[in-house]
């Protein structure tokens, strides 16, 4: 069988035209396709399907199960994350071939997943079961931007659904700094192009951070402004 | 490349017989009970003792002696090339084995049952013979910690270049050479060997003429990691003040 | 292992602001720094934060860029964390860790996904666009673990970074132009460049107990605090480069703003102590030769 060459689509020079987006969106809105649902996945305790315009996130809750020996005992509940990305996720395909790209993507997968587990620990209340885990299993079904903030949103849900007890839901939103602009809910090809992001989880009602996530250069006034943005524009969201 | 000039100097400039600078240190480690850093020329080697302490886990309880549990790593950036080597590698588990028996046979493991003793070796910077001076950085920090042994162990490599005997060999040296070489280390005081691994076709007769210069260089080495402890214990009993008998 | 008594007294320091070891909240451990101390980098150094000792050694080779970014040289980071540490990282234990903080080093430096935002000139690693870039291989590896072990890591990649020496490239076409161009490398120090690192920042770490921040805790301290950390990566000019949130409690904006006003306070003192340190010794090496 020939493989066909696919060559995937420039990325577009101007994100910005007379103040809207390429999707024709303003600077500080979401993206209109958001679709919300539960039970997608039978076999789990609960799931969600998240979908944000071309980010699509499907997330499935196991347990409360025993914890194993192996993995030491803990007197409060343990969440155990895990992100993965289908195969089919990203513009590249995901090598399966190339060990020093394999390895990559599993660091970052891990990254992920460590900051997924970050963001949802605090709301989740552990103590109501003790000694045992319940695994988050996250699955990128195709990843258009933004892809931890939406994540992360599917996972509050699922657990949620899961009837797993937590203080409060857990909704988060990233914010991307493209030259002066915050965007907010970058789609990759404004993640491509910006000079730093922020990621910021939080339970609404409470009005408390669970996490947050800072990386390129900002003054203060830009990172004020930044999670202003997003924890006001968060409200809607949950 | 000739590893050896015609005037019979090495590419380092040292003689066939001479060790390079050599440096070590115990106490260097706050967190671990024992530790030491050892270095010959470029190699450095940093080890930690752990313990001796209550047995972790199932199998290591009831035993009579202490468990010695060995841990060994090579720094990315030790080498000229970057290389990260995992903890499953070939080379790796090699040299873990190696320390683990020789420490057994050092340790008087009998007077501790019931415990676990933890020995761990990081490579800093290699440069050649790091076995041997993996070996010595681990027996000054297991002697750092305190913990009984027979006797003073000391370890060297030699090699045979252009039929030429040569005692501790650098990176360089280790792989342009074709001739044999020998890691040994031994009981300083009680003249017994306890790790003797040769590499390479070795004439019979030979054996015997690199045996004799390990057996230098583990004096040698031996001698100064001996003033090295006995300097730490002066320091640690003026410490404590004057004793009273 | 801390008793909770040990824990409550270490936590009820903080929350006074005058500490086990005499500090107050915001005060760091002395801080040692020494350059080019492994002699088989490209450019190197090492950290203590009081009993806290960390090593990074930067490497380069010449490679090829990533198909996004062609005009761009690469830098990775790993970070080791040596069971001699700390009894704590035997085995697997420290392999999470130790990710962690690569990755976050890694967004303090580069800044977001594309990497523009970062504080290092990522084109001046470019040796032929589309084909030869540098790596930069940035290697940490944690020698003693006494708390703040991101900190220290961050602020030897700095130095490690400004001693960084990489050297010159020769191209030369090849006869063929189909063929690619040969590359020879220049092994005299003197023709060897250095990358700019003035613009890295550093990493604070910054914890509170009942609303007192506090910076540079040490390994029982960070075992005692039961509130989130907080890693702010602040460059010399006060500027907030990263922000992660590390533990599982939530954290009120409010505190997250007064730690931030703090680390940004803090910062650039940090720099200009890591500076002074820099210079002073690139400075006598210089003069050594």
């Amino acid at each position: 069988m020939q493989s066909v060459p696919f060559h995937a689509a420039e990325r577009p020079l101007e994100l910005l035209s007379n103040g809207t987006r390429l999707d024709g969106r303003s600077l500080e809105e979401f993206r209109r396709g958001i679709f919300l649902s539960t039970r997608s996945v039978s076999q789990a305790s609960g799931s969600s399907y998240v979908e944000f315009d071309n980010t699509k996130v499907i997330v499935a809750i196991y347990g409360p199960r025993e914890g194993g020996h192996s993995e030491g005992l803990y007197e409060q509940g343990r969440l155990q994350c895990d992100v993965s990305f289908a195969a089919f996720a990203s513009r590249q395909r995901k090598q399966t071939g190339d060990r020093a790209k394999m390895s990559k993507q599993n660091a970052y997968e891990k990254e992920l997943a460590s900051q997924l587990c970050t963001a949802l620990t605090p709301a989740v209340q552990l103590a109501s079961f003790p000694k045992s885990v319940v695994d988050v299993c996250c699955v990128v079904l195709e990843s258009g931007g933004s892809d931890l903030a939406v994540a992360t949103c599917a996972a509050a849900l699922a657990l949620a659904d899961a009837g797993i007890e937590m203080l409060d839901l857990v909704a988060a939103c990233s914010v991307s700094r493209v030259g002066d602009q915050l965007l907010l809910d970058p789609t990759t090809d404004e993640a491509h192009r910006e000079g730093g992001n922020l990621m910021l989880a939080m339970m609404p009602t409470a009005n408390l951070v669970t996490s947050i996530m800072l990386a390129g250069e900002h003054t203060s006034a830009q990172a004020t402004e930044g999670y202003r943005l997003s924890s006001y524009l968060l409200q809607p969201l949950a | 490349m000739e590893l050896l000039s015609p005037e019979g100097l090495r590419q380092d400039g040292r003689r066939p017989r001479e060790l390079r600078n050599l440096q070590s240190a115990v106490d260097t480690l706050g967190n671990a009970d024992g530790s030491a850093t050892f270095e010959l020329g470029n190699t450095k080697v940093m080890a930690a003792v752990f313990g001796p302490r209550a047995a972790q886990g199932k199998s290591s309880g009831g035993r009579r002696d202490a468990d010695i549990r060995c841990e060994f790593a090579i720094a990315a950036f030790s080498q000229s090339e970057r290389k990260q080597l995992s903890k499953r590698d070939r080379r790796i588990l090699e040299v873990r084995s190696m320390l683990k028996e020789a420490l057994k046979a050092n340790v008087l493991a009998e007077l501790m049952p019931g415990t676990t003793i933890d020995v761990y070796v990081q490579v800093l910077a290699a440069d050649g013979s790091i076995g041997a001076a993996s070996l010595n950085a681990a027996f000054l920090a297991v002697a750092d910690a305190g913990i009984p042994v027979k006797d003073l162990m000391a370890a060297c490599v030699v090699g045979l270049v252009q039929d030429t005997p040569i005692l501790d060999l650098n990176q360089m040296e280790e792989q342009m050479s074709r001739g044999p070489s020998l890691m040994m280390a031994m009981h300083v005081g009680l003249k017994k060997i306890v790790v003797f691994q040769a590499d390479g076709r070795m004439p019979v007769e030979g054996v015997e003429t690199l045996a004799e210069l390990a057996e230098g260089g583990c004096q040698a080495v031996g001698k100064a990691m001996r003033s090295v402890l006995l300097d730490n214990t002066r320091k640690l009993a003026l410490a404590r003040g004057p004793v009273r008998l | 292992m801390t008793s909770k008594g040990q824990r409550r007294y270490a936590a009820q320091g903080i929350a006074l602001g005058c500490r086990a070891d005499g500090r107050a909240g915001k005060d760091y451990r002395p801080l040692q720094l020494e350059l080019a101390v492994v002699p088989q980098a490209n450019g190197s150094a090492r950290c203590l934060i009081g009993a806290s000792e960390v090593l990074v050694a930067v490497k380069v080779e010449v490679n090829v860029p990533e198909e996004d970014f062609p005009d761009q040289g690469v830098v990775h980071f790993s970070v080791e964390c040596s069971p001699c540490a700390s009894a704590a990282f035997q085995g697997r234990g420290a392999l999470d860790l130790g990710a962690d903080m690569a990755g976050n080093l890694r967004r303090s430096v580069l800044g977001g996904s594309a990497s523009m935002g970062g504080s290092l000139d990522l084109k001046a690693l470019c040796i032929i666009s589309g084909s030869r870039c540098w790596h930069v291989h940035v290697d940490g590896l944690v020698i003693n673990a006494d708390g703040s072990l991101l900190d220290a890591l961050s602020i030897a990649t700095r130095a490690a970074l400004t001693d960084l020496q990489i050297p010159r490239v020769d191209i030369s076409p090849s006869d063929d132009p189909e063929d690619e161009p040969e590359i020879e490398l220049d092994d005299d120090p003197e023709h060897a460049a250095s990358l700019d690192a003035s613009r890295i920042p550093v990493v604070v770490t910054l914890a509170e107990a009942e609303g007192r921040p506090a910076v540079d805790l040490t390994a029982d301290e960070e075992a005692s605090c039961p509130g989130p950390r907080v890693h702010v990566a602040v460059n010399g000019r006060g500027c907030i480069c990263g922000l992660h949130k590390q533990g599982n409690a939530p954290l009120q904006l409010e505190a997250l703003q007064e730690m931030l006003a703090l680390a940004q306070q803090l910062g650039p003192r940090l720099c200009k102590a890591v500076n002074a340190q820099c210079t002073a010794q690139l400075h006598g090496r210089r003069q050594h030769a």
